[in-house]
């Protein structure tokens, strides 16, 4: 897209306590050619977490002993977790998925599970979380800009030329064609057109 | 119930009752979690072989590494089905030879089980049994739910340590009389008002919804009608002791 965004192999992160669930879902991931990481337990996750980790999902259950699936929710957004979360429920009632939608989980699977709809929730969730990350990528990318060089790379990304832009903001020419290059400098990007497509992804 | 008070068998016929139906609904739902657990392992294991297996992409060694994951799953499923119905399906009451040992051993393990109650910190459980204990006269499935009863406060208590791991200990004694055994966690403990009240039929410290207040008191009356006691006292290290004494079994007593 705006050529910045690597796009990393995405990871699924599976966190059960139940051993033998954690390599068979692991498995199962796999066997769509997702690649994936497990963990026993959500202490075991947040340590091994790192900020700048790859893009990917979380599939943990609701269910395990010391930190439980709620609690984790709660706290990912403290520790500002951006991934996509996916649920595994065996009991999972009504308030308790509400709850977790609200907290930004993405899903709600509930056990026992269809594998083909998990797999399913599972693309969605690498999809979103490539989206999110494009657009964290382009709003952290904008926020380096100054307001007057934003404001003229909104101008011209909505196609304006340099003299219109120098009208529109009472400033001379010259003084838009430095905003302007300093601004597609800023965000690495050569054309008006890419600049349209980075600030259509915020 | 050939050594109760009248008294005693009344008030274990009422509350005994209500009781079960409590456990028989915590012990259903943790049932059901711990044989979808299993049943989740075989589906995803046998489903993500069949995904391979159908592009060619499942070799000799991993079909093998998937059969043998999947049985193992299958044996532990039908395990745990074996454990609950020798908890269960006991027939009316009998008072046979009953080693204690044995008794706290198997309610230990199914404590283990329990632990899917998720969400919860675990808590350690250990145990220091007396070798050679003597066996008591007894009902085994009534001993069983006073052992079980009498784990299940002290993990809860033992849950309530803040940042200490929480400590479950149950020890065994005996000599030529009795048979004593003792549960021990490392919990808040109780005040003496509460502890006073503790044998009270609906007398609960635990919050609403989580307990009916009558493990203790269907405890009290097993015991004295098994010709023993029990009590409690706070524990030197902190936290709590349960501990009971049984009249060994004499010699002749039926087998």
């Amino acid at each position: 897209m705006t050529g910045a965004v690597v796009a990393k192999k995405p990871l699924v992160f599976v966190i059960d306590d139940d051993p033998d669930v954690c390599v068979a879902l692991a498995w199962l991931i796999g066997s769509v050619g997702l690649g994936t990481r497990t963990f026993h337990g959500i202490a075991e996750f947040l340590a091994d977490w790192r900020p700048d980790a790859d893009s990917g999902c979380l599939v943990l259950d609701v269910r395990m002993p010391g930190m439980g699936g709620m609690e984790f929710l709660e706290r990912m957004r403290q520790m500002r977790i951006d991934l996509p979360v996916i649920m595994l429920s065996g009991h999972g009632t009504i308030p308790m998925a509400t709850r977790a939608l609200r907290l930004g989980a993405v899903d709600f699977v509930q056990k026992p599970i269809d594998e083909q709809l998990l797999l399913d929730r599972i693309q969605e969730a690498l999809a979103r979380d490539v989206q999110a990350r494009a657009r964290r990528e382009a709003n952290a990318r904008l926020e380096t800009l100054t307001e007057r060089e934003r404001e003229v790379a909104r101008l011209v990304a909505a196609g304006r030329q340099n003299k219109e832009i120098a009208q529109a903001l009472g400033a001379s020419v010259r003084t838009v064609e430095g905003h302007r290059a300093r601004a597609l400098r800023k965000l690495g990007i050569a054309s008006a057109a890419e600049l349209a497509l980075l600030l259509i992804a915020t | 119930m050939p050594n109760g008070s009248p008294a005693a068998s009344r008030k274990l016929t009422e509350i005994e009752r209500a009781a079960r139906l409590h456990q028989l609904g915590e012990l259903a739902a943790g049932l059901a979690h711990e044989i979808n657990q299993p049943l989740a392992a075989i589906t995803y294991t046998l489903s993500g072989a069949l995904r391979r297996a159908r592009r060619g992409e499942l070799n000799n060694a991993q079909m093998l590494d998937v059969l043998q994951a999947a049985i193992a799953h299958t044996h532990r499923a039908s395990e745990i089905v074996t454990r609950v119905r020798g908890l269960v399906t006991r027939q009316a009451p009998e008072k046979t030879r009953v080693c204690i040992n044995r008794v706290v051993r198997e309610m230990l393990e199914l404590s283990r089980l329990g632990k899917g109650e998720r969400g919860v910190r675990p808590v350690r459980l250990l145990d220091e049994l007396a070798p050679d204990l003597p066996p008591v006269l007894g009902d085994k499935v009534q001993l069983e739910q006073v052992m079980l009863n009498l784990l299940a406060n002290a993990i809860h208590a033992a849950r309530q340590t803040g940042q200490r791991e929480g400590r479950v200990l149950v020890r065994t004694r005996g000599d030529r009389q009795a048979v004593e055994l003792s549960v021990w966690d490392n919990g808040p403990g109780l005040v003496p008002a509460q502890r006073q009240r503790m044998f009270e039929p609906f007398f609960t410290t635990k919050p609403d919804g989580v307990g009916l207040g009558l493990g203790l008191a269907i405890c009290q009356t097993i015991v004295e009608d098994h010709g023993g006691r029990i009590r409690a006292e706070p524990a030197p290290e902190g936290g709590l002791l349960l501990s009971l004494r049984l009249p060994v079994a004499e010699d002749g007593g039926p087998r």
